[in-house]
């Protein structure tokens, strides 16, 4: 899951990102507003996490800008300016959630689950499907037997992705989009090493290759 | 003496009737003096006619020639009349005298007196006297005539004139009272407009009317329009200040959070931050509060349900269904972000603590009311009391009814309304009742 950030205030910018990858989330900053519509237009990202008061442009011009172009990518925006008034404002920009400053990293986190749980169809909280249930909290794996794995950081990234896509043809390019951060090396032969390593840990037929078309999650076996 | 009209009235009736009571003594006096002159002229021919009927007859005798005096000198009581009055007390008098005599001085010839008299039958006379010689013999010559009749002349004149006045005086106070009503119809309508922009119907008044009123118009919309700009800057630099205050106050949330430390320390570090950004909230949010006055108006049927579809979003976890009564079509005279501000603490907690339904309810009567009731837990009497106070919160865990309670108290404090927590009698959790007085009857 790739998470596009967009806040103005660079040192709680790095603070959240910090927290947001060691949830396993890939995460892009930037702090300026017409380079966040910028970077939202690419489509890249499963969540943007945005703020109001932005250099450049206004923070609801973007979300208005966004949704204008059909962009319907979930967006959360996390301000200081919590008012009725405002917070209203924001939803009929077309935001899905609204959380004022200051704040604590745990309901950051679970409004963005839930946000994107909601994004990808999933009415549950848990995310189990063809025998295995991921623990988000823990970034572990477990298995129909009751088995446990634990799953280093793209390893994790990488099946949520698939767990939440399942049954869809994902292209290459389209998966290291949403486990990478820009500047992150993405090359596809490494992504090629995570899937066999993903492979081993949960068994080899739940990740199908499709050849010149890329990888398939089967929701059943 | 407030009213305009009343005073214009007055102030043109008294100069009215001055102007008319000198115009009317003027031109009576004028009459008068005119037709005494003429009078008088008339007299001074007659003296002259009649001492020419004076004199020696062809057979040298020295008297009056009767044949040569005007008949009205000879009919009796006619209203003309003369004397002679010679040296040796010999008097003629003319036969119109009767047997009436009339006082008379003597003057010496060349004199002349002119005289009121008072003559038979209350005749007013007007009397001139001269004195003469003529054929060796001098004498005094009286000639009279009546004033009655003229005078009663001039009377009818005078109450003539007097009706044409009154006339006069009353067309031209109702057409003035016409003009008058006319002009204040441009007034009612500037009233009318600057009660619509209290009830909300309207942001500035149409800048209509004659040139006096224009510039009141014009005023009223600068003054309305300066306070709604103030308004929208103090926001403004509100909304900075907060923006600005907030940023390192999540920073350090995230610091707390993330320092090594015992738990116990953090809780008790992150309890004293939220004490201050709690604070910080309240105070900037109660700075917020407009009032009743300009601003956006809170406009019901328009801005509940997007609140409510905004909470619906915001709780979807949860859940919950807000039901909302019917709601007024008109637009309430109370600032539109105060009233979210107040309803969506309001529905904000009752999401908070409900277990699947909300309700609320706008009624519009001599005050307005909003009705917020949900189907939680609800809250003991004593603590329904400590709900209000200020900052007190009941649960830690769940922030909220207290903080937001306590700013929908100042908002409603604010209005100079009242707030009622209640036990819900068709819910059973809690009710909230917000009475808000309206300006003005609406």
């Amino acid at each position: 899951m790739r998470l596009l950030l967009v806040e103005d205030d660079t040192k709680l910018a790095a603070g959240i990102a910090a927290d947001l990858r060691r949830e396993g989330y890939a995460v892009d900053c930037t702090e300026d507003g017409i380079e966040a519509e910028y970077l939202g237009r690419e489509e890249i990202h499963d969540a943007v996490i945005l703020d109001l008061g932005l250099p450049g442009k206004p923070g609801l011009d973007v979300l208005r800008a966004w949704r204008k172009a059909g962009l319907s990518t979930p967006v959360l925006i996390l301000t200081a300016r919590d008012a009725w008034s405002e917070r209203v404002a924001g939803l009929r920009a077309g935001a899905d959630d609204y959380l004022g400053k200051p704040f604590h990293t745990e309901e950051l986190s679970a409004r963005l689950q839930a946000l994107l749980r909601r994004s990808t169809g999933r009415a549950s909280a848990e995310l189990a499907v063809a025998g295995l249930l991921l623990d988000e909290e823990r970034q572990t794996v477990r298995h129909p037997d009751g088995a446990e794995t634990q799953l280093t950081g793209i390893e994790f990234r990488l099946l949520r992705y698939f767990m939440t896509h399942a049954d869809r043809v994902l292209s290459k390019s389209r998966l290291t989009d949403h486990i990478y951060e820009e500047d992150r090396g993405r090359d596809s032969n490494v992504l090629e090493v995570y899937v066999r390593r993903l492979r081993d840990k949960i068994g080899r037929d739940v990740i199908e290759t499709r050849r010149g078309q890329g990888y398939l999650f089967r929701s059943r076996r | 003496m407030n009213s305009l009209e009343r005073r214009l009235v007055v102030g043109l009736s008294v100069l009215l009737l001055l102007i008319f009571a000198v115009l009317l003594w003027g031109s009576v006096t004028a009459v008068r003096s005119l037709a005494e002159a003429h009078v008088l002229t008339r007299l001074e021919h007659d003296a002259e006619a009649l001492v020419t009927a004076f004199g020696p007859t062809k057979r040298g005798q020295v008297r009056l020639r009767e044949g040569r005096i005007t008949p009205i000198y000879q009919q009796p009581l006619s209203g003309h009349y003369f004397i002679f009055a010679f040296e040796d007390d010999a008097r003629i008098r003319s036969r119109s005298l009767w047997d009436e005599d009339l006082p008379l001085e003597r003057q010496n010839p060349g004199d002349v007196v002119v005289d009121r008299l008072q003559g038979p039958g209350g005749q007013q006379l007007l009397a001139r006297t001269a004195g003469y010689e003529k054929a060796g013999q001098r004498f005094s010559l009286l000639v009279a005539e009546d004033l009655t009749p003229m005078s009663r002349q001039i009377d009818r004149l005078q109450w003539m004139g007097l009706a044409l006045l009154v006339c006069a005086f009353v067309v031209m106070v109702l057409f003035q009272r016409f003009i008058l009503r006319r002009g204040f119809v441009t007034m009612d309508r500037v009233q009318q407009e600057i009660q619509q922009v209290t009830r909300g119907d309207r942001q500035q008044i149409e800048e209509l009317g004659p040139s006096e009123v224009r510039p009141l118009t014009t005023e009223v919309n600068r003054l309305l329009g300066q306070q709604q700009r103030r308004l929208q800057r103090s926001r403004q630099a509100l909304g900075n200040l907060a923006h600005a205050l907030k940023g390192p106050l999540s920073l350090m949330t995230r610091d707390i959070e993330a320092m090594p430390a015992s738990a116990d320390e953090r809780r008790r570090l992150t309890a004293r931050l939220s004490r201050i950004s709690a604070l910080i909230d309240r105070e900037l949010k109660r700075a917020r509060i407009a009032g009743q006055g300009p601003g956006q108006h809170f406009h019901p049927s328009h801005h509940v349900p997007e609140l409510i579809e905004a909470l619906t979003q915001l709780h979807q976890e949860r859940g919950i269904s807000i039901g909302v009564g019917p709601l007024p079509d008109q637009p309430l005279p109370f600032d539109y972000e105060d009233m979210l501000e107040l309803l969506g603490n309001l529905l904000d907690n009752a999401c908070k603590w409900a277990t699947s339904k909300i309700e609320l309810k706008v009624t519009v009567g001599h005050d307005i009311m909003f009705t917020v009731s949900d189907d939680g837990p609800g809250v003991d009497r004593e603590a329904r009391e400590a709900l209000l106070k200020r900052g007190s919160r009941l649960d830690e865990q769940i922030d909220g009814h207290g903080l937001g309670l306590a700013i929908v108290k100042d908002l409603v404090d604010d209005y100079g309304g009242s707030v009622e927590i209640t036990r819900s009698d068709h819910l059973g959790g809690l009710e909230v009742r917000v009475h808000l007085p309206t300006p003005q009857a609406i």
